[in-house]
């Protein structure tokens, strides 16, 4: 099993689980989330994580429904992203702020991520995007929290939106840009080729430096079915394919197997000034 | 998951002065990211691999410095002496100049058309490139040299005498620039004041390579010239390192030039620039060595000192255009470790003083 930093459980105990238990529609029904079975959670509120968190149902509202995802689901991701980024980032040099577009952010899940991998020693720029801004606002919560118990860089900020092409990303700038989709290319929603499309117009926005992208989802094809025509449209982007495959995920409570991608692309050689170039 | 660290995965940046010697060079950087070494050690390469070289910026200031990093093979100059030179040697005569410093470059290109000859030099490196004007970059591209290796930063306006990024690729037939992406110079204290004026949408600010914990850059009042003096005097007493003050006019120069000598030690360096420094003085001026420099915003491009005390504020500020942005940019990331900001003696207003950065960033 992976070892979590200190400050990622109580954290997760004070805006998940404490919630949770001291709510009124809990307390009415012992044993239950909200008044919902465990059962009736996850097949019907957060429909294994790829419902329309928005929307209510039944007396839950998008933010009662993205808690419960953050219940459920967000303890393997980060299991999951933790153990990526602690290997990426186990040897890293480079001067600079990352900047880290999550996909499907869900509560800034990412961010926990990259906040314990840096530490508190350096800062990075985060921007979530997801469909939901239920997601937004509990991520909001769990960045304000982490920086409250100081696992944050003084000048680490974030920011979450759900319009990757119209987002400001701020000054341009030389640093690496780190794009995480996680799960979210399962979403029935996502149109593969104009998402990837999208991502390489905000690495552009961002600046020239180097840029990662890591793909984590669980390994059953359907839920990869978007994934080849994304990746294939990265890599005519530009990017290379460090690793594409499956395997066993072990550092978390119930391993299953994960399929997993890392893509990079160099720093840009030239600076495109527009134009033709003689 | 195996996954690389992302060290194995980032390739250095290739040395541009390792460029093949029968090509041409662009390279793009910001300040602090090394434009004037970098020129220098590929002048030095060249020289080395048998090519014939001239080095030529704007400012003598600048030519003096690249000549006390450099190499006796490479001649140094501005490019005013450079070009006047070159038509005189050929020609007998003057450079066609409707006004001093200000070349008839369409004219220069007719007669060298004429003319027809070979291009006198192998390589010409030029530093500080936007500083000089597009039609420079005409001729030397098909008359000076035959081949140029141009060190440029972005000039963000439209002039006859300086030259945007595109204007220099377009002017010298070059492919789009390479670019220099670390900042070798100012603390990241510094930079973050500098980057706070920062606005391109071409060239990004160099990643710093310096480590935090530096002095926080400061704004200051002053009610008087010689309020400053002591200041800068135990600043420098106190380092022993090289001091810039940079103030807007040349009188300025002059009265504070005056002020700090009467209070100097014997033995502690003292000097002015500005571009009317008598021709040859600057040979004399060792800015790198410790010591206290004064000069003008202009006389400034491309030099670097220890600590600045910054008075060329209200001529950028509250900076209403980006090349206002640029020049407080620029002139704040002369300093390498201190960054002190001087209000003063005439006062900036309200509105000036909210264009500088937050109190995070710019201890007040």
């Amino acid at each position: 099993m992976r070892r979590p930093a200190p400050w990622l459980a109580p954290l997760i105990e004070e805006e998940v689980h404490e919630r949770l238990r001291n709510d009124p529609r809990t307390l009415a029904k012992p044993g239950t989330l909200l008044g919902w079975s465990h059962d009736q959670v996850y097949s019907t509120v957060i429909e294994g994580g790829q419902a329309e968190f928005d929307q209510p149902i039944g007396d839950l509202l998008g933010a009662d429904r993205a808690l419960l995802y953050a219940r459920f689901n967000l303890p393997r991701h980060l299991d999951e992203l933790g153990d990526a980024f602690g290997q990426l980032f186990s040897s890293f040099s480079r001067a600079g702020t990352p900047t880290l577009i999550d996909l499907g952010c869900g509560p800034f899940t990412a961010g926990l991520s990259l906040a314990e991998a840096l530490g508190p020693e350096s800062a990075f720029h985060y921007h979530g995007f997801d469909r939901a801004t239920s997601m937004g606002e509990l991520g909001r919560r769990f960045a304000e929290g982490a920086r409250r118990r100081g696992a944050l860089h003084g000048r680490t900020t974030w920011g979450f939106g759900s319009d990757l092409d119209g987002h400001d990303f701020g000054k341009l700038r030389n640093d690496m840009t780190i794009v995480v989709a996680s799960y979210v290319l399962a979403s029935r929603t996502i149109e593969a080729g104009p998402l990837a499309s999208s991502v390489l117009r905000a690495i552009k926005r961002i600046g020239p430096g180097p840029a990662v992208f890591l793909y984590t989802n669980s390994a059953t094809p359907w839920s990869n079915r978007n994934f080849a025509p994304f990746r294939d449209a990265l890599v005519a982007g530009g990017f290379k394919v460090v690793f594409d495959g499956v395997e066993r995920f072990l550092q978390t409570r119930n391993p299953a197997d994960l399929r997993y991608a890392l893509l990079f692309r160099e720093a840009q050689a030239t600076i495109d000034l527009g134009g033709e170039a003689p | 998951m195996k996954l690389p660290a992302l060290d194995d995965l980032i390739q250095e940046q290739r040395n541009v002065y390792l460029h093949p010697v029968d090509t041409s060079l662009f390279v793009a950087g910001p300040p602090g990211s090394g434009k004037t070494s970098v020129a220098v050690h590929r002048a030095r390469y060249l020289a080395d691999n048998g090519c014939s070289v001239a080095l030529i910026t704007r400012n003598r200031m600048l030519v003096a410095l690249a000549t006390q990093l450099g190499d006796p093979r490479v001649t140094a100059s501005t490019m005013h002496r450079f070009v006047s030179n070159a038509y005189s040697s050929r020609t007998g005569r003057m450079a066609p100049q409707p006004e001093p410093y200000v070349y008839d470059w369409e004219q220069l290109l007719l007669e060298y058309g004429k003319l027809g000859a070979a291009p006198a030099v192998d390589h010409l490196v030029i530093d500080e490139a936007q500083n000089l004007p597009p039609g420079f970059f005409r001729w030397a591209s098909r008359f000076a040299a035959r081949f140029l290796d141009v060190f440029a930063d972005e000039h963000q306006a439209i002039d006859d005498e300086h030259s945007m990024l595109q204007e220099i690729r377009r002017e010298a037939g070059l492919q789009n620039p390479v670019p220099l992406t670390l900042n070798h110079r100012n603390t990241p204290e510094i930079a973050d004041v500098a980057e706070h004026f920062h606005e391109s949408r071409n060239l990004a600010p160099a990643l710093v390579k310096k480590s935090r914990g530096g002095e926080l850059p400061r704004l200051i009042e002053i009610g008087s010239l010689e309020e400053l003096v002591p200041r800068v005097l135990t600043r420098f007493r106190n380092r022993r390192d090289s001091v810039g003050v940079i103030v807007r006019s040349r009188k300025e120069v002059d009265e504070l030039l005056q002020l700090i000598r009467a209070k100097a030690r014997p033995g502690e360096r003292v000097d002015a620039y500005t571009k009317d420094t008598p021709r040859g003085a600057e040979i004399g001026i060792r800015i790198v060595e410790p010591g206290v420099t004064v000069l003008t915003g202009e006389s400034v491009i491309g030099l670097e000192f220890d600590s600045v005390f910054l008075l060329d504020l209200a001529r950028s500020l509250p900076c209403r255009t980006p090349t206002d942005r640029r020049r407080m940019y620029m002139l704040c990331a002369r300093a390498r470790d201190s960054l002190v900001l001087v209000n003063g003696p005439d006062k900036l207003d309200s509105s000036e003083l909210a264009a500088l950065p937050p109190g995070k960033y710019l201890a007040r």
